[in-house]
C-alpha cells in the first residue's frame, strides 16, 4: 500500500532538493564534456533527530527523478538502521554482512520496479562500525556502487554520535551536513565541520525550516515568505 | 547575508524568535494591565453633601460645640476640629449610623461596630472659607450617603443644643449654690447689722448725722455680698436664658445653606485611574516583553539562517521546510494543539521524502 502523501507538502520538499542538487553542483555535467561520472554523496548531521535520513532519502529520490539516472541509496548507519526501516527492508541483509564478507553485494541491493533507485540497508550484523568504516572492503565496495549506477548517496551516522562518520564521509566524494533549523547550536556545527575537516564538505542543508511569522507579516517585513 | 534578509526590516531570527514566544510576549502586556485594573478597580461611589455657614456671633453661647474654640482661628476651622473630634468618637457615628437607618439600636455589636467605621470612612469634612464648611459622604449605595449626611447634620445639631443645655444645666446648678451661699452669708450680715442698729439706734438718725466706724464696716459687709448675690443672680439668669435659646443659638451658628440631597449618578471615576494607570502597566509589560526578546534572540545560539554560518566556511546549500501532514503550519501553530499537531506526523516526512521517487515505504517490495 502506498503512502498517502499531500501532494502540495511533496512539491515544497522535491523543489528544496532540486535547490540543494542546484547549489551543490550535484546535476552540473562535467566542464571536459565527457559524460558526468558517478558521485557518492553522504549526509550527515550532528546529532540524531537532525533529519539526515529524511534528507538522504529525499536527495536520492529527487536524483532518480530529476535525473533518471540509477541512484543507490545505501545506510551506513549501522546503528540506527533507519533505511532499512522505512521501506520495509528491516531485518534484511545489508552492508555489514557484505563488509564482513558474508554475502555479495548484489544480493543486498534492493532494486525498485519502476524507479531507478536501489536501496541497501545496513545491515544486521552487530559489528564495530569503525572497524567497518576503515576497512579497505568499503573503498572497493564504494567503488562497486558507483560502478553501478551515477549517484551513490550514503547516510552516514551521526557524526557527534559516531567516530565512524568523519572516516566514512572522507570515503564520500562529497558530504552534506544536515542541522536542524533551531536545535543544531552554532557550537555544535563547528565541532562536526572540525571532525569532517578532511571530508569533502558540500555544504550545509537546514532542515525542519518551520516559520512561525505569518506570510503577510512576513511580506510586510520583507522576509520573503 | 542570506538573499531573503537583504532587504528584511529586522533579523529573521528576531522576528522568528518574537512569533515563536508570542503569547509569553504578550502576556505581560495583557495580563499586568488585567491585574492593575482588578486591583485598582472601585465600586461605584455615590456622593452627597453639605455646605454649612457658621460664625462666632457677640454675645450668644453656642455651647461647647460651637465654633467659638480658639480665637486665633477662624469658625470655619474651629467648627471643622469639633465636628472631627465628634467624628472620633464611636458613639456619634454610631447615632449617625442608626440616625440613618443602617443599623437599629437592637443591632449585634459587631453590626454597631462596622456602621459606626462605615459612617467614619464615608464622612469627611473640611473648611472652605473663613465661615463655610463642606461636608461631603461618600458610599457605593447612593441613599446611604444622603442619609449619612442628613444624619450628621441632625446629630450635631441636637448633640450640640444637648451639650449647650447640659452646660447651662449645669452652671445654673452651680450658680444655685452659690446664691444659697451666698445668701446665706448676706443673711448673717443683715442680721449682725440689724442687731447693732438696734443697739445703736442713733447711727441711722440722719438728724444726728453721727459716723459710727462699726456700722460702716457692718454696712459695707452687708452691700458687698448684696453685690455678691446679685451678681451670682445675674448670671445664673444668664444660663437660664442660654438653656431656654439653645436650640436658637444652635441655629444661630450653624446655618446649612446647601442642605445634602440625594445623588443620581455615580461619581465620575479619574481617567488617570481608568485608562492612565493600565496604559503604565501595559508599557510597563511590553518593557519586559521586549527585555525577554532581547534575552532569548542574544542566547539564541542555533543555525537558523545563513547569517548564523558566517565564519564557519561553507555554504548553505538550501532550508528544507519542515513537512506537516495537517493544519499544523497555520493558526494551529500559536495554540496549544500545534504540538499535538506535531505529534502525530512522525515519520510522515520520510514518507513524504521516499514519494518523491514515487517509492512507497513500508511495503517490503522493491
Amino acid at each position: 500500500m502506498a503512502a498517502r502523501v499531500n501532494p502540495r507538502v511533496q512539491a515544497e520538499l522535491q523543489e528544496a532538493i532540486r535547490e540543494i542538487h542546484l547549489i551543490a553542483g550535484l546535476g552540473d555535467p562535467r566542464a571536459d564534456g565527457l559524460p558526468m561520472r558517478s558521485f557518492s554523496v553522504g549526509v550527515t548531521s550532528a546529532g540524531y533527530g537532525d533529519g539526515k535520513t529524511t534528507i538522504a532519502m529525499a536527495l536520492a529520490s529527487g536524483l532518480a527523478q530529476d535525473f533518471g539516472k540509477e541512484v543507490v541509496l545505501a545506510d551506513l548507519d549501522f546503528k540506527t538502521h533507519s533505511v532499512g526501516r522505512e521501506y520495509g527492508l528491516e531485518g534484511k541483509e545489508g552492508l555489514s554482512e557484505v563488509l564482513l564478507g558474508q554475502v555479495p553485494l548484489r544480493a543486498v541491493t534492493h532494486h525498485h520496479r519502476d524507479t531507478p533507485i536501489s536501496i541497501i540497508t545496513a545491515g544486521n550484523t552487530r559489528a564495530d562500525s569503525t572497524r567497518l568504516a576503515n576497512s579497505d572492503r568499503l573503498i572497493s565496495l564504494i567503488e562497486s556502487l558507483k560502478a553501478q549506477s551515477s549517484y551513490v548517496v550514503f547516510d552516514l551516522p551521526a557524526t557527534l554520535h559516531s567516530m565512524s562518520a568523519p572516516v566514512l564521509a572522507q570515503r564520500c566524494d562529497g558530504v552534506i551536513v544536515v542541522v536542524r533549523d533551531g536545535k543544531t547550536r552554532r557550537a555544535e556545527l563547528d565541532r562536526v565541520l572540525h571532525l569532517l575537516r578532511d571530508a569533502n564538505v558540500l555544504g550545509v542543508v537546514v532542515n525542519r525550516q518551520k516559520s512561525s511569522i505569518p506570510e503577510w507579516i512576513q511580506r510586510g517585513l520583507g522576509l520573503g515568505a | 547575508m542570506d538573499i531573503r534578509e537583504e532587504r528584511a526590516l529586522i533579523p529573521r531570527k528576531l522576528a522568528e524568535a518574537a512569533f515563536r514566544n508570542l503569547w509569553i510576549l504578550l502576556a505581560p502586556m495583557l495580563l499586568l494591565p488585567i491585574a492593575v485594573m482588578f486591583l485598582t478597580r472601585t465600586e461605584p461611589t455615590f456622593h452627597s453633601g453639605a455646605t454649612i455657614w457658621t460664625q462666632q456671633l457677640e454675645g450668644v453661647d453656642a455651647g461647647p460645640l460651637g465654633a467659638n474654640g480658639s480665637p486665633y482661628n477662624t469658625a470655619a476651622t474651629n467648627q471643622v476640629q469639633v465636628l472631627n473630634d465628634l467624628l472620633a468618637t464611636r458613639t456619634f457615628r454610631t447615632d449617625i449610623a442608626i440616625a440613618a437607618r443602617l443599623v437599629t439600636p437592637a443591632s449585634s455589636d459587631k453590626e454597631l461596630t462596622e456602621a459606626a467605621d462605615y459612617v467614619g470612612r464615608s464622612i469627611s469634612v473640611a473648611a472652605i472659607g473663613t465661615n463655610l464648611v463642606g461636608l461631603a459622604v461618600a458610599t457605593p449605595v447612593a441613599a446611604d450617603s444622603y442619609a449619612i449626611a442628613v444624619s450628621f447634620i441632625n446629630a450635631y445639631q441636637t448633640r450640640a443644643t444637648e451639650e449647650s443645655t447640659r452646660d447651662s444645666q449645669v452652671r445654673i446648678a452651680y450658680y444655685n449654690d452659690q446664691i444659697t451661699l451666698a445668701q446665706a452669708e448676706l443673711d448673717t450680715r443683715l442680721a449682725a447689722l440689724n442687731t447693732y442698729v438696734t443697739a445703736h439706734p442713733t447711727v441711722v438718725d440722719p438728724t444726728l448725722r453721727i459716723w459710727d466706724a462699726s456700722y460702716e464696716r457692718l454696712k459695707a459687709s452687708v452691700d458687698q455680698q448684696t453685690m455678691l448675690v446679685q451678681d451670682l443672680t445675674s448670671k445664673r439668669f444668664e444660663a437660664e436664658l442660654s438653656s431656654k435659646s439653645a436650640e436658637g443659638a444652635q441655629g444661630a451658628v450653624f446655618m446649612v445653606q446647601d442642605p445634602p440631597r440625594l445623588a443620581t449618578e455615580a461619581d465620575a471615576v479619574s481617567v488617570t485611574k481608568k485608562l492612565g494607570l493600565p496604559i503604565a502597566a501595559f508599557l510597563f509589560g511590553a518593557f519586559l516583553s521586549v527585555g525577554f526578546l532581547y534575552v532569548v534572540f542574544r542566547l539564541d545560539q542555533t543555525i537558523r539562517t545563513q547569517a548564523d554560518l558566517e565564519g564557519l566556511g561553507v555554504p548553505l546549500l538550501g532550508y528544507v521546510p519542515e513537512i506537516q501532514k495537517g493544519p499544523g503550519a497555520g493558526a494551529w501553530q500559536y495554540t496549544p494543539f500545534g504540538w499535538l499537531m506535531q505529534q502525530r506526523q512522525k515519520g510522515y516526512a520520510r514518507k513524504v521524502a521516499a514519494s518523491i521517487a514515487s517509492i512507497p515505504v513500508q511495503e517490503g517490495r522493491m
